[in-house]
Protein backbone atom coordinates (compact mmCIF):
# COMPACT_ATOMS: atom_id res chain seq x y z
CA UNK A 1 0.00 0.00 0.00
CA UNK A 2 1.01 3.36 -0.56
CA UNK A 3 -0.36 6.97 -0.76
CA UNK A 4 0.47 9.67 -3.11
CA UNK A 5 0.23 13.28 -2.40
CA UNK A 6 -0.39 15.91 -4.85
CA UNK A 7 1.93 19.38 -4.97
CA UNK A 8 -0.89 21.22 -4.23
CA UNK A 9 -1.91 18.52 -1.40
CA UNK A 10 1.50 18.95 -0.32
CA UNK A 11 2.36 22.29 -0.38
CA UNK A 12 -1.18 23.11 1.62
CA UNK A 13 -0.72 20.66 4.68
CA UNK A 14 3.16 22.28 4.79
CA UNK A 15 2.42 25.88 4.48
CA UNK A 16 -0.93 25.18 7.46
CA UNK A 17 0.99 23.46 9.52
CA UNK A 18 3.88 25.38 9.65
CA UNK A 19 1.15 28.98 10.11
CA UNK A 20 -0.12 27.44 13.05
CA UNK A 21 2.90 26.38 14.93
CA UNK A 22 3.10 25.12 17.73
CA UNK A 23 -0.27 24.12 17.84
CA UNK A 24 -0.77 20.84 15.88
CA UNK A 25 -3.49 21.32 12.98
CA UNK A 26 -5.53 18.36 11.46
CA UNK A 27 -7.80 17.67 8.52
CA UNK A 28 -9.00 14.89 5.66
CA UNK A 29 -7.59 13.70 2.55
CA UNK A 30 -9.87 12.89 -0.81
CA UNK A 31 -9.25 11.22 -3.46
CA UNK A 32 -8.64 8.30 -5.32
CA UNK A 33 -8.52 4.57 -3.15
CA UNK A 34 -6.82 1.47 -3.96
CA UNK A 35 -3.23 0.04 -3.77
CA UNK A 36 -2.19 3.66 -4.68
CA UNK A 37 -4.09 6.32 -3.01
CA UNK A 38 -3.94 9.47 -4.71
CA UNK A 39 -4.63 12.50 -2.48
CA UNK A 40 -5.52 15.30 -4.40
CA UNK A 41 -7.86 17.37 -2.10
CA UNK A 42 -7.18 18.13 1.81
CA UNK A 43 -9.68 19.95 3.68
CA UNK A 44 -8.56 21.41 6.92
CA UNK A 45 -10.94 21.22 10.38
CA UNK A 46 -10.61 22.29 14.07
CA UNK A 47 -8.50 20.97 16.36
CA UNK A 48 -10.92 20.87 19.18
CA UNK A 49 -8.24 19.45 21.36
CA UNK A 50 -8.34 21.38 24.95
CA UNK A 51 -4.31 21.19 24.22
CA UNK A 52 -3.95 22.01 21.04
CA UNK A 53 -0.33 22.13 21.27
CA UNK A 54 -0.20 18.47 22.68
CA UNK A 55 -2.83 16.67 20.37
CA UNK A 56 -5.82 17.26 17.92
CA UNK A 57 -9.20 16.04 18.36
CA UNK A 58 -11.91 15.76 15.09
CA UNK A 59 -15.21 17.02 16.14
CA UNK A 60 -18.06 14.44 15.24
CA UNK A 61 -19.78 16.83 12.98
CA UNK A 62 -17.36 17.84 11.09
CA UNK A 63 -16.07 13.88 10.46
CA UNK A 64 -19.54 13.39 8.88
CA UNK A 65 -19.54 16.56 6.68
CA UNK A 66 -16.24 14.42 5.54
CA UNK A 67 -17.72 11.81 4.92
CA UNK A 68 -21.01 13.14 3.30
CA UNK A 69 -18.60 15.10 1.04
CA UNK A 70 -17.03 12.41 -0.12
CA UNK A 71 -20.50 10.84 -1.10
CA UNK A 72 -21.83 13.65 -3.32
CA UNK A 73 -18.78 14.65 -4.90
CA UNK A 74 -17.78 10.76 -5.89
CA UNK A 75 -14.19 10.89 -4.04
CA UNK A 76 -13.01 8.41 -1.68
CA UNK A 77 -12.41 9.57 2.17
CA UNK A 78 -8.70 8.37 2.43
CA UNK A 79 -7.53 9.24 5.71
CA UNK A 80 -6.33 12.20 8.12
CA UNK A 81 -3.37 13.75 8.57
CA UNK A 82 -2.14 15.70 12.19
CA UNK A 83 1.09 17.86 12.52
CA UNK A 84 2.95 17.52 15.50
CA UNK A 85 5.80 20.10 17.20
CA UNK A 86 6.42 17.04 19.94
CA UNK A 87 7.07 14.04 18.51
CA UNK A 88 8.93 12.58 15.25
CA UNK A 89 6.61 11.52 12.39
CA UNK A 90 5.60 8.14 14.12
CA UNK A 91 2.40 7.24 15.92
CA UNK A 92 1.65 7.83 19.94
CA UNK A 93 -0.09 5.96 21.99
CA UNK A 94 -2.92 8.44 21.81
CA UNK A 95 -2.33 8.28 17.84
CA UNK A 96 -3.08 4.26 17.76
CA UNK A 97 -6.06 4.24 21.02
CA UNK A 98 -8.20 6.04 17.93
CA UNK A 99 -6.90 4.59 14.88
CA UNK A 100 -9.66 3.23 12.32
CA UNK A 101 -8.74 0.10 9.81
CA UNK A 102 -8.48 0.86 5.94
CA UNK A 103 -7.61 4.22 6.74
CA UNK A 104 -4.64 6.48 6.26
CA UNK A 105 -2.72 8.60 9.04
CA UNK A 106 -0.29 11.06 7.81
CA UNK A 107 1.92 12.55 10.59
CA UNK A 108 3.88 15.93 9.82
CA UNK A 109 6.85 16.36 12.16
CA UNK A 110 7.74 19.81 13.01
CA UNK A 111 10.95 21.45 14.65
CA UNK A 112 11.70 25.04 14.90
CA UNK A 113 8.21 25.63 12.92
CA UNK A 114 9.90 24.04 9.91
CA UNK A 115 8.81 20.53 8.59
CA UNK A 116 11.37 18.44 9.07
CA UNK A 117 9.56 14.95 8.44
CA UNK A 118 6.66 13.30 6.60
CA UNK A 119 5.27 10.18 7.02
CA UNK A 120 2.41 7.91 6.88
CA UNK A 121 1.08 4.64 8.65
CA UNK A 122 -2.14 2.65 8.40
CA UNK A 123 -3.33 -0.35 11.16
CA UNK A 124 -2.59 -3.65 9.58
CA UNK A 125 -4.64 -7.37 10.55
CA UNK A 126 -3.47 -7.03 13.92
CA UNK A 127 -4.47 -3.39 14.91
CA UNK A 128 -0.85 -2.72 14.68
CA UNK A 129 0.63 0.84 12.87
CA UNK A 130 2.37 -0.17 10.02
CA UNK A 131 4.18 2.62 7.66
CA UNK A 132 2.79 3.34 4.46
CA UNK A 133 5.00 4.42 1.70
CA UNK A 134 4.39 7.70 1.02
CA UNK A 135 4.92 9.48 -2.99
CA UNK A 136 5.85 12.95 -2.32
CA UNK A 137 6.75 15.85 -4.59
CA UNK A 138 10.06 16.90 -4.24
CA UNK A 139 10.66 18.85 -0.72
CA UNK A 140 13.83 18.71 1.13
CA UNK A 141 13.62 17.76 4.22
CA UNK A 142 17.56 18.14 4.68
CA UNK A 143 17.89 21.17 6.35
CA UNK A 144 17.06 19.59 9.90
CA UNK A 145 18.87 17.59 11.29
CA UNK A 146 16.50 16.04 13.61
CA UNK A 147 14.70 14.34 10.74
CA UNK A 148 14.05 10.69 11.12
CA UNK A 149 15.12 7.71 9.10
CA UNK B 1 -36.82 1.91 7.36
CA UNK B 2 -34.08 3.91 9.37
CA UNK B 3 -30.68 4.46 7.58
CA UNK B 4 -27.34 3.65 8.76
CA UNK B 5 -24.28 5.79 7.54
CA UNK B 6 -21.00 3.71 7.71
CA UNK B 7 -17.95 5.53 7.95
CA UNK B 8 -15.43 4.45 4.86
CA UNK B 9 -13.05 2.70 7.35
CA UNK B 10 -15.96 0.47 7.82
CA UNK B 11 -17.11 -0.21 4.50
CA UNK B 12 -14.86 -3.47 3.81
CA UNK B 13 -17.08 -5.22 6.09
CA UNK B 14 -19.96 -4.21 4.38
CA UNK B 15 -19.31 -5.26 0.90
CA UNK B 16 -18.09 -1.08 0.46
CA UNK B 17 -22.21 0.02 1.26
CA UNK B 18 -22.18 3.64 2.39
CA UNK B 19 -25.61 3.09 4.26
CA UNK B 20 -27.46 0.00 5.36
CA UNK B 21 -31.62 0.46 5.98
CA UNK B 22 -33.12 -1.17 9.10
CA UNK B 23 -36.07 -1.74 10.44
CA UNK B 24 -34.93 -1.84 14.02
CA UNK B 25 -36.47 0.96 16.73
CA UNK B 26 -33.87 1.71 18.00
CA UNK B 27 -29.94 2.22 17.97
CA UNK B 28 -29.11 -0.32 20.32
CA UNK B 29 -30.86 -3.08 18.00
CA UNK B 30 -30.08 -1.25 14.95
CA UNK B 31 -25.93 -2.32 16.11
CA UNK B 32 -26.68 -5.17 17.14
CA UNK B 33 -28.19 -6.49 13.72
CA UNK B 34 -25.25 -4.29 12.09
CA UNK B 35 -22.56 -6.33 13.79
CA UNK B 36 -24.32 -9.53 13.36
CA UNK B 37 -25.06 -9.38 9.74
CA UNK B 38 -21.66 -7.92 9.41
CA UNK B 39 -19.98 -9.76 12.24
CA UNK B 40 -15.92 -7.84 11.15
CA UNK B 41 -17.42 -4.40 12.01
CA UNK B 42 -17.59 -5.59 15.85
CA UNK B 43 -14.88 -5.38 17.23
CA UNK B 44 -14.58 -1.46 16.42
CA UNK B 45 -17.79 -0.17 17.59
CA UNK B 46 -18.73 -2.60 20.19
CA UNK B 47 -17.15 -3.33 23.52
CA UNK B 48 -17.28 -7.49 24.30
CA UNK B 49 -20.59 -6.76 26.31
CA UNK B 50 -21.92 -4.82 23.50
CA UNK B 51 -21.67 -1.16 25.26
CA UNK B 52 -20.13 1.24 22.42
CA UNK B 53 -16.47 1.79 22.31
CA UNK B 54 -15.88 4.98 23.83
CA UNK B 55 -13.82 6.57 20.15
CA UNK B 56 -17.35 5.54 18.56
CA UNK B 57 -20.01 8.56 18.78
CA UNK B 58 -23.57 8.15 17.28
CA UNK B 59 -25.69 10.99 15.19
CA UNK B 60 -29.29 10.14 14.62
CA UNK B 61 -30.73 12.88 12.54
CA UNK B 62 -27.83 14.94 12.88
CA UNK B 63 -28.43 15.39 16.85
CA UNK B 64 -25.61 14.64 18.99
CA UNK B 65 -26.66 13.04 22.07
CA UNK B 66 -25.30 12.68 25.84
CA UNK B 67 -22.83 9.41 25.92
CA UNK B 68 -25.07 8.10 28.74
CA UNK B 69 -28.27 8.54 26.50
CA UNK B 70 -26.32 6.83 23.16
CA UNK B 71 -27.14 2.96 24.32
CA UNK B 72 -30.65 3.06 23.13
CA UNK B 73 -31.45 6.29 21.08
CA UNK B 74 -35.01 6.29 19.75
CA UNK B 75 -35.31 5.58 15.76
CA UNK B 76 -37.85 6.75 13.61
CA UNK B 77 -39.63 6.16 10.61
CA UNK B 78 -36.87 7.72 8.29
CA UNK B 79 -34.25 8.17 10.95
CA UNK B 80 -30.30 8.90 10.05
CA UNK B 81 -28.32 7.10 12.14
CA UNK B 82 -24.35 8.00 11.76
CA UNK B 83 -21.77 6.12 13.15
CA UNK B 84 -18.85 8.33 13.77
CA UNK B 85 -15.57 7.53 14.74
CA UNK B 86 -14.05 10.30 17.44
CA UNK B 87 -10.47 10.98 15.89
CA UNK B 88 -7.39 12.93 17.86
CA UNK B 89 -4.64 12.18 18.73
CA UNK B 90 -0.93 13.66 19.03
Amino acid sequence: MAIKLSEEVQDEIIDFSQEQYPNQTTGFLFGIGGKLKIANEVKFVNNTASDQIDGYQINEKDYLNAELYAVKNQVELLGVYHSSQKHFAVPTEKDLSSALPNFSYIKVSLFNRRVSDLKSWTLNDFNIFQKEQVKLPEFDFSENELQTA
Amino acid sequence: MSTIIIPTPFRKFTSNKTTITTDKKDTHEALTELTLTHPGIKQYILNPNGTLKSNINLLVDDTDFQSSEKESLPLNENSLLAIVPIIYGG
